[in-house]
């Protein structure tokens, strides 16, 4: 197989859905792109030529089931590396992905190739911040008994984050909402739903009467619970980012 | 008394105890509220940096013992509170749906005798358990001195039981907390650990315990000597090293404005892990006529220097367990190497490109025969002055201690 470089530009509407249909015309033509990227974001230039692709499922699930034969694993790395948010992320899996059809099943244990250590940061970073937020989210009580909670993540990882919150809180409603990508997930104590969140009126939410006195109780616990002879607020930022305070009630505002 | 002020005074006598790990439990969420997860989860950091994972509270502050280096002995004068079981659920059940935390660590001041205090325990745990379906984590502090009766039951509602032995030698125990005696600590150990191995289900994410460090002159010696007999012969899942905080004046305690000797507890931790994760024993750290750590060097480090001659070790064959032993080679950084020289040939580039910190191995290792500077710099003075800076700096960035690490925060 030999593949031409191209100064091409391809575009997508941002899905894995629409990224696995460029791979498919990558591998179909046999023509390396300069870069993919999403339909908004693409930003012409003298040299290259933009394609536009829609998004086609039928040729989703073939390089979904390609990318499988090697090995499940691959196919995870991709899946989780593409939802980072850095840019270019889609070159850096494409050469990934290449290796991975030359290397095979052991590709994930070449620890040292530049694709496989750039890939499994993205990965890294994505899961990290998924860990990270089964913490730091914080849900309120509505009036009628729902959890609401507001994320703004670096990465796309709410739909990592659901499977955790779906056992824990199985016989509770709640809403998560990403506000970064104006995404809401609910859940109805049964399945879950994905929904556009942008005409969602976040300040009509009601609180229930109890809320504001547990709020103040947890407050309060979080300033007490530190010991002051050993303040190290370093050490704080390093695990705790200022990036995910604005949506901690006890760090909120501060 | 209202809850908001019980709160406050029975989360800050808690707040000593360092245990905040919420991991080793699978427990399945069936049909009620809350799971376990093994890698534990912390949901905030509180202004001294630790970890808050769980709900940190005495069931009372009240106690009959008067320990010497205790907030709340006898004759201190300090305002008292107790919850009431009822009142302990609640509070866990609405700080654990709205996500503040990963469950409930729920400790006591003595009232009455070990078995009273104990019993009203359990009955906030029963109603979490029972009334509240709740499967989230729990771990208990069990009261030293109370029935085996009593460590069964409970035994099978929470997730993790531990027992403070506190001083880490008996005669610092006799003279600091006089009203414990040290059989009342080992036996119910002792008898949980047995439990734990009879039934799976018992006490399922183990048991730990903490010492406080400078409060007496025991060596790091003596304290990292009893974790090793506590992992070895308890299975104890976690040994807590507490750097004393003076709250009372006491002649034979530090003086109250003792700083909290946080360098000292680094050391212990960084050793402890060694003994965890890295097959190291006591003996070979430490010993009698070099009984305490030096604050410069990480302990690793400090046994590399002394052990030159096993050194340096050539990346591209040692096995496992000998990678682990060179400084700055942890878990992950071990199992990548083994990893990838599967399928090539290992250069220092190589090793740099995977993430693997250099500062501290570059000069206990080789690359394919290839050592990081001119071998006749292969000497215990050289790498000591390279290492001392490197540490000098790292102290400046910050003292942190267990906490995350990339393979769960306990296990």
């Amino acid at each position: 197989m030999i593949f031409s470089r191209t100064q091409d530009i391809l575009t997508y509407d941002g899905t894995i859905e629409g990224y696995f249909t460029i791979l498919y015309h990558i591998f179909l033509t046999k023509r390396i792109p300069e870069a993919i990227v999403v339909d908004e974001l693409v930003e012409t230039n003298l040299f290259s030529e933009v394609k536009a692709f829609a998004t086609v499922l039928e040729e989703f699930t073939v390089i979904s089931k390609k990318i499988e034969t090697i090995s499940e694993e691959c196919l995870y790395y991709v899946y989780t590396a593409f939802l980072n948010s850095t840019k270019n992320k889609e070159m850096m899996i494409l050469k990934y992905i290449f290796d991975c059809f030359k290397y095979k099943k052991k590709i994930n244990q070449m620890k040292h190739l530049e694709t496989v250590i750039a890939v499994h940061k993205l990965e890294r970073q994505v899961t990290l911040e998924a860990h990270r937020l089964k913490g730091f989210l914080r849900f309120q009580v509505l009036f009628n008994d729902v959890l609401y909670a507001e994320i703004t993540p670096d990465h796309n990882v709410l739909s990592l984050i659901i499977v955790h919150f779906k056992q824990r809180f199985m016989m509770e409603k709640w809403m998560i909402h990403d506000k970064t990508r104006g995404i809401i997930c609910l859940y109805d104590s049964k399945n879950i739903y994905f929904e556009d969140a942008s005409n969602l009126e976040v300040d009509k939410l009601i609180n229930s009467h109890e809320e504001e006195f547990y709020q103040q109780l947890w407050k309060d616990y979080f300033e007490n619970i530190a010991i002051k002879e050993r303040t190290n607020k370093r050490c704080q930022l390093l695990f705790m980012p200022r990036r995910y305070w604005k949506n901690m009630l006890e760090t909120k505002g501060s | 008394m209202d809850t908001m002020q019980k709160l406050k005074i029975l989360a800050d006598s808690a707040k000593y105890d360092v245990s905040c790990s919420s991991s080793g439990s699978d427990r399945k969420n069936k049909n009620g509220l809350g799971n376990g997860h093994v890698a534990g989860i912390c949901h905030s950091f509180s202004a001294d940096g630790r970890c808050i994972s769980l709900l940190k509270v005495l069931m009372t502050n009240i106690c009959i013992f008067d320990c010497k280096y205790c907030i709340n002995r006898k004759s201190n004068e300090v305002e008292r509170a107790a919850f009431t079981p009822l009142e302990i659920a609640e509070l866990t059940i609405n700080f654990y749906r709205r996500n503040y935390i990963e469950g409930l660590f729920l400790s006591s001041g003595i009232m009455k005798d070990a078995d009273y205090t104990m019993g009203k325990m359990y009955e906030a745990i029963y109603l979490l358990r029972t009334k509240y379906n709740y499967h989230g984590y729990i771990h208990v502090k069990t009261i030293p001195g109370c029935s085996q009766e009593l460590i069964d039951k409970m035994g099978k509602l929470v997730d993790r039981m531990s027992i403070n032995i506190e001083l880490p030698s008996i005669p610092s125990l006799k003279l600091l907390a006089p009203n414990k005696d040290t059989d009342k600590i080992v036996k119910p150990m002792n008898y949980v650990a047995k439990n734990i191995e009879k039934d799976k289900k018992f006490v399922r994410a183990g048991q730990t315990t903490q010492m406080i460090i400078g409060a007496t002159e025991d060596s790091d010696y003596q304290i990292l000597s009893i974790s090793q007999g506590m992992y070895d012969n308890l299975k104890m899942k976690r040994v807590y090293y507490s750097g004393y905080v003076p709250v009372n004046p006491d002649r034979l305690l530090p003086m109250v404005d003792t700083p909290v000797p946080l360098r000292r507890e680094n050391r212990l931790y960084q050793a402890d892990w060694l003994l965890r994760f890295y097959n190291f024993k006591t003996d070979e750290l430490l010993s009698s006529d070099n009984a305490n750590f030096n604050y410069d060097i990480d302990p690793k480090c400090n046994w590399a220097l002394r052990n030159l001659n096993q050194f340096p070790i050539e990346i591209n064959k040692a096995d496992y367990s000998t990678l682990l032993r060179i400084p700055g080679i942890g878990v992950l950084s071990a199992r990548k190497i083994i990893s990838a020289r599967k399928h090539t040939i290992l250069t220092f580039e190589d090793l740099k490109r995977m993430n693997i910190v250099m500062k501290r191995a570059r000069y206990f290792i080789t690359c394919n025969g290839k050592y990081c500077m001119d071998t006749k710099f292969f000497q215990e003075q050289v790498i000591t002055n390279a290492l001392t800076y490197h540490e000098n700096m790292l102290i400046k960035s910050s003292s942190v201690h267990e906490q995350i690490t990339l393979f769960g925060s306990d296990s």
